[in-house]
């Protein structure tokens, strides 16, 4: 009756439009009232559990770089220099597109700042140098989604909080994914440029590039600066967060000087009021998986999937799983995928004996892959709002050549855990 | 009672805008001065963790509250925006009035279960946790402060027509 309640409640909400937080705080505190326990629960678990996972104190500050690196001159001094290295080769800036995401990716870890941000730069300049506005949101869009796969990554900082694997584990699984899925997206430039024959760039003189890539260098080293940190024992991933923040904070105030107090403090709010809508949720999460433990949802899944004999075949397990994100992410945010999803799958792939750093990859991808795909994929909405071009036209793109690539990736990275887990092995995960 | 409606609005903005940005200044320059202090000073400090730890609740719980001022916070629309205007306004007049009613029944054991933890003290400084989580009832508060306007505006648009205008965002 109680859990009736609570997914009633939850579900009418979020299929009406209602902000999800709110839809999962009223679910509770109707099953609190149904099952007779004190509303007082509510302080433990929205701000005392939530608050003691302190690798979630990462992802305000990974939102506070982007926000820093997009409204202050880095993320167009990076664009900048890509696309001039990227001059004279057909198609150049849907590869400049990909490398200069792939950069950022090890600054920000967020999928929609690099989208609304450094992508915003990238239309602007695809679309000026003749490529036609679809072509130049989808590889955008694409592009994005390599964002969160190469550390920092804000899934996987989630992902660890629900599940207890290691951070830095994760982080270091990251790398030859999101790789492996930038060079898919470029094999796909390459062929669109060449069916439809997309400008050259100019080709710019070697003192112009060296020019440009000594104005970029600053914010180039940051992402050496986070990796060099944490694998050396200086800090910890989550601590990486406020160094890579404030590297960018001083690249920014001493060499660029294209940030003053004002700005910061402007940044600081829409900062503030980001972290209010991206972190809560995950708080408010909590309220779902208290429901899910106390109504022993997760066991009676993992009964059922042992006495289908699923759990004893890896492989359709994972299919399995992956349609089910991919089918998720199509209608709903990959947070709420992410925070519902997970705790109830786990159980099944620790059952199942698949590696917890190799899933948290898998999702992590999935994840990515759902702000791609229409109709609730955000990043479509976004380049086109950005561009102009008609959403229609935009998804259109993503259907035939982008979403293909990514799941072709994602099979990739789903049935060769030996690749994924290379580095984290190389650094002495057990795994 | 338009002094009033200034003094609440200031009061709101200092609390959500001013405070919830401090807070976030305050997460970042905590846990950047850690790694400072600990790696070139040899001196860890958990004091500076503890006053992390407090920010960012604060910061989170009083984001959350500005981000529901600017109706920011992530909705499933793909329903919603294909139905006609008047059936939108239902069901945000039912919703709002659902959480104002819900969060109005929550504020009392939320409140006594803050008070009840001035018992408890945080290890390094010996801040009680009431300060922790003294955000939680906030957020509810002005929660319900939020949807009492959304509901006062939605009723005249039903009634009337006449559609709220939406704040400028204070980062623009």
């Amino acid at each position: 009756m109680a859990l009736t309640v609570f997914l009633l409640t939850f579900g009418l909400m979020f299929l009406l439009g209602y902000p999800i937080v709110f839809g999962m705080i009223a679910g509770g505190i109707l099953y609190f009232l149904v099952t007779g326990l004190d509303l007082s629960n509510l302080i433990d678990i929205l701000v005392i559990h939530f608050s003691a996972q302190d690798v979630l104190i990462a992802v305000p500050l990974f939102i506070f770089t982007a926000n820093v690196m997009n409204d202050t001159d880095i993320t167009r001094k990076l664009f900048d220099f890509i696309q001039k290295a990227m001059g004279g080769v057909r198609g150049g800036l849907g590869y400049a597109n990909i490398v200069a995401s792939i950069i950022f990716a090890g600054m920000s870890g967020s999928e929609i700042a690099d989208v609304s941000g450094i992508g915003n730069i990238e239309i602007k300049a695809m679309m000026d140098a003749g490529y036609d506005g679809k072509f130049a949101c989808a590889v955008t869009a694409a592009s994005a989604t390599i964002g969160p796969i190469i550390p920092p990554s804000i899934p996987m900082v989630i992902y660890s909080m629900l599940t207890g694997v290691s951070l830095g584990y994760l982080f270091l699984a990251g790398f030859l994914p999101g790789l492996l899925l930038g060079f898919f997206e470029m094999v796909m430039v390459y062929v669109l440029s060449r069916v439809r024959n997309y400008p050259k760039g100019e080709r710019v003189p070697f003192p112009m590039l060296l020019k440009a890539f000594w104005n970029s260098l600053p914010a180039l080293l940051a992402p050496a600066i986070l990796l060099i940190g944490i694998y050396g024992g200086v800090f910890t991933a989550t601590e990486s967060a406020a160094i890579v923040a404030g590297y960018v904070i001083i690249i920014s105030f001493l060499i660029y000087k294209s940030l003053g107090w004002k700005k910061l403090y402007k940044i600081l709010i829409k900062s503030a009021e980001s972290v209010g809508y991206i972190s809560f949720i995950v708080a408010s999460a909590y309220i779902v998986t208290y429901v899910v433990a106390r109504e022993h949802v997760a066991e009676q899944l993992t009964r059922i999937f042992i006495e289908s004999g699923m759990l004893s075949n890896k492989i359709l397990l994972l299919l399995s799983i992956n349609l089910l994100y991919f089918i998720l992410g199509m209608f709903i945010d990959v947070s709420i995928i992410q925070l519902v999803v997970i705790p109830m799958v786990f159980p099944l792939v620790q059952a199942a004996g698949i590696d917890p750093v190799h899933f948290g990859i898998i999702t992590t991808v999935n994840l990515m892959m759902a702000l791609d795909t229409p109709p609730y994929g955000q990043t479509g909405y976004i380049t086109s709002a950005l561009s102009g071009t008609p959403l229609r036209e935009v998804f259109k793109e993503m259907i035939v050549y982008w979403i293909p690539i990514e799941v072709v990736a994602l099979m990739v990275i789903t049935f060769w855990p030996d690749f994924v887990l290379f580095l984290p092995r190389l650094f002495g995960y057990a795994g | 009672m338009r002094f009033l409606k200034k003094l609440i609005k200031v009061i709101v903005d200092v609390v959500e805008i001013h405070l919830s940005s401090m807070f976030l200044f305050a997460v970042f320059v905590t846990m950047f001065f850690q790694v400072w202090l600990r790696y070139i000073f040899r001196m860890p400090s958990p004091q500076l963790y503890e006053i992390t730890l407090y920010s960012f609740a604060w910061t989170v719980l009083l984001g959350a509250a500005f981000a529901h001022r600017y109706r920011d916070h992530i909705r499933f629309n793909i329903i919603y925006e294909k139905l006609p205007r008047k059936m939108q306004l239902v069901i945000d007049i039912v919703f709002d009035l659902l959480m104002v009613v819900l969060f109005s029944i929550s504020l009392k054991p939320v409140f006594r279960q803050a008070f009840w933890y001035h018992m408890i003290r945080s290890e390094v400084l010996g801040i009680p946790w009431t300060y922790l989580v003294l955000c939680l009832p906030l957020f509810l508060i002005f929660v319900i402060g939020h949807n009492i306007v959304f509901l006062y505006y939605e009723f005249r648009e039903l009634f009337t027509g006449k559609p709220m205008k939406t704040e400028e965002k204070p980062w623009l």
